[in-house]
């Protein structure tokens, strides 16, 4: 018996009003912020505002404005956060290098326990006829360190996400360093997902992870470093997150709407006349095609984590209406504060980012084509086990088949190899 | 011995196949060689006695939502196509049909003993082959009678491959005679004989 659609008809139906019901609220809601972030000009104010909820520790979780918040130094970033900032020029050359990951968790249904981490690069080198480069890192992990926790527990899928994230960063900036010299244009590094990263507590090694993946942040620096004394180009780091769902300027009209004695924890715990909405209605209001936010900071642990570690390492963001004429799709683009001080890098990133989405639908064609060499296929995953238990049998090892897994098969009709035969 | 399979560059490598017929897999920039109505073969190993002969019927590029999407947005770069065209798997899949198969040097035309196996290497047969397989016609009546696939096409198409194989003087000839042996075998369907006559008539 599988779902009898007819007892959940009346449900659906009541869903149906429920949404509408919802929707026709929240766009109330969204008229009120879009009048207070028309009225949101004064950078000065909301530094101070950012300055108080900080003192008195409140959990404020929103955007501010990029650029040093006192007792910092003075601010070299100066955006009005209720403007649009035109498309600038596409660059003429640049040198793309994108990373993404995919990966086998552990499986107690297959012959042993391991999982595989598999990292795609791909090299596309913008205004240049050049064939793209693509590489794959596949790495199998089956120690008992590697697969069980402090209690000996198989770790969870959360912790080999964190893992493969950082891993990610340390390809990606070990790719980047190789071209430093042999680049002959300006080198943007782009990940897909947020720039900060953060991991729960049931990830093992939660501490020495944030550092890994911090260190090929710094290391990216470096690289850009090199490049500037050497050759007098910069490589830039941007994290590509599509359809954000953040809420961090909603967050600050909150926080702005308060008055000064409001501007306490139980205050902030929602965004109160806001709570519900997210940025994207705001921002399709702001932003035509092509345009992007002013420079934006999220306020939390993981950002301070990275500031206080050095200035450059804190990540700002804007967002970016990478639609084409007459179309609307957000895009959150992430950049370090090394690339966010210098208007000409942001102006080089946010060019070639939506220059990128042009080029298909609407997402980074270097970043598809990362995921695609990245991504481990369900019938590559049934001959990576096929090898495994070859492996085992060779070196006298007991292997013993899941009768779930096989059940299941059976149940769903699968063919061994997961292909369907065609032809001849 | 059979022949030597290393003469003439692989083209690909068997996907699937049956004594009746196989398809082969390649990379998409690889696909200027095979034609319509070409000579192919295939021998499962170095050691093996059967070279299967094969007609290519189909060329055919798979759906892909990359490039689908690549179309729409129509920005394409020179960087973007080469990158589609010379680094994605973009699966390509070249077709045959069996008409024979060569053993210790002799022909056959009839459908082989066994098929050829996944990832056997394809080939173009070279004109001494193709000449030498043509010599006789009977496998005319194999790729007349084979199912779903435009068998006049491809029966004119093979005939013109194996005439061009030819000195140029031995051409007509050659033609001529095909022609004799198609009126033959389809002396009960003057239409398709007519048709099938039209497409391989020698230029006068």
């Amino acid at each position: 018996m599988t779902l009898e659609l007819n007892k959940v008809q009346e449900q659906v139906e009541r869903m149906g009003r429920a949404l509408a019901h919802r929707n026709l609220d929240l766009s109330e809601r969204a008229e009120i912020a879009w009048q207070w972030l028309q009225a949101l000009d004064d950078l000065d104010a909301i530094r101070k505002r950012i300055v108080l909820a900080r003192e008195r520790d409140v959990g404020f979780r929103g955007a501010a404005p990029a650029g040093a918040i006192p007792p910092d130094t003075e601010p070299v970033i100066n955006e009005p956060v209720n403007r649009a900032y035109p498309l600038p020029a596409v660059p003429e050359r640049a040198t793309l290098v994108a990373v993404d990951g995919s990966q086998i968790y552990p499986s107690l249904h297959v012959a042993a326990l391991y999982y595989l981490t598999n990292i795609g690069i791909f090299v596309y080198h913008h205004g240049s006829d050049d064939l793209p480069d693509q590489i794959t890192e596949p790495r199998l992990h089956y120690t008992e360190t590697m697969l069980r926790d402090q209690r000996g527990q198989v770790i969870t899928n959360t912790a080999v996400n964190a893992r493969r994230n950082v891993i990610e960063m340390q390809i990606l900036a070990r790719e980047s360093w190789h071209r430093r010299d042999a680049c002959e244009c300006p080198l943007v590094a782009l990940s897909d997902g947020p720039l900060l990263f953060w991991v729960g507590k049931d990830v093992p090694e939660g501490d020495k992870l944030s550092g890994d993946y911090l260190g090929a942040v710094i290391h990216l620096h470096d690289t850009h470093a090199h490049m500037q004394r050497e050759h007098e180009r910069f490589a830039a780091l941007a994290g590509y997150v599509d359809r954000p769902t953040s809420a961090f300027i909603t967050a600050l009209l909150h926080l702005m709407s308060l008055d000064e004695s409001d501007v306490r924890r139980a205050n902030l715990t929602t965004n109160g006349a806001l709570e519900g909405l997210n940025d994207r209605g705001l921002m399709f209001r702001l932003l035509k095609p092509g345009e992007r936010s002013a420079l934006m900071v999220q306020q939390s642990p993981q950002n301070k984590y990275y500031h206080d570690r050095g200035a450059n390492y804190e990540i700002a963001f804007f967002y970016l209406n990478v639609g084409g004429i007459d179309q609307h799709q957000l895009a959150r683009v992430e950049i370090p504060m090394w690339v966010a001080r210098d208007p000409a890098v942001v102006a080089f990133v946010h060019a070639l980012v939506y220059d990128q989405c042009g080029l298909m639908w609407r997402y980074p064609y270097a970043l598809t084509r990362a995921d695609e060499i990245a991504v481990v296929r369900g019938h590559e995953r049934t001959q990576l086990n096929e090898m495994i238990e070859i492996e085992l049998r060779r070196n006298v090892q007991d292997v013993e088949q899941s009768e779930k897994l096989e059940a299941k098969i059976v149940r769903h009709g699968r063919t061994r190899y997961g292909q369907k035969k065609r032809g001849f | 011995m059979s022949e030597q399979v290393q003469e003439q560059p692989i083209i690909g490598q068997v996907l699937r196949a049956s004594t009746v017929g196989f398809v082969c897999g390649t990379r998409s920039q690889e696909i200027g060689q095979p034609s319509f109505g070409a000579f192919i073969r295939t021998r499962h190993g170095q050691h093996d006695d059967i070279d299967v002969i094969g007609l290519i019927h189909a060329i055919s590029i798979d759906d892909d939502p990359l490039v689908r999407q690549l179309i729409l947005a129509n920005n394409m770069t020179t960087g973007a196509a080469r990158d589609q065209r010379e680094n994605r798997m973009v699966p390509v899949e070249i077709s045959a049909v069996n008409v024979g198969f060569i053993r210790f040097r002799e022909v056959y035309h009839t459908l082989p003993p066994r098929p050829p196996l996944s990832l056997d290497p394809v080939q173009l047969c070279d004109q001494e082959t193709v000449v030498r397989f043509t010599e006789r016609l009977d496998f005319l009546r194999l790729v007349l009678n084979t199912g779903e696939v435009p068998t006049e096409e491809l029966a004119a198409a093979a005939l013109l491959h194996a005439a061009r194989s030819r000195p140029e003087a031995d051409r007509r000839a050659f033609l001529v005679a095909a022609g004799r042996r198609l009126a033959g075998l389809l002396s009960h369907d003057l239409p398709r004989l007519q048709h099938l006559l039209r497409l391989i008539k020698p230029a006068e």
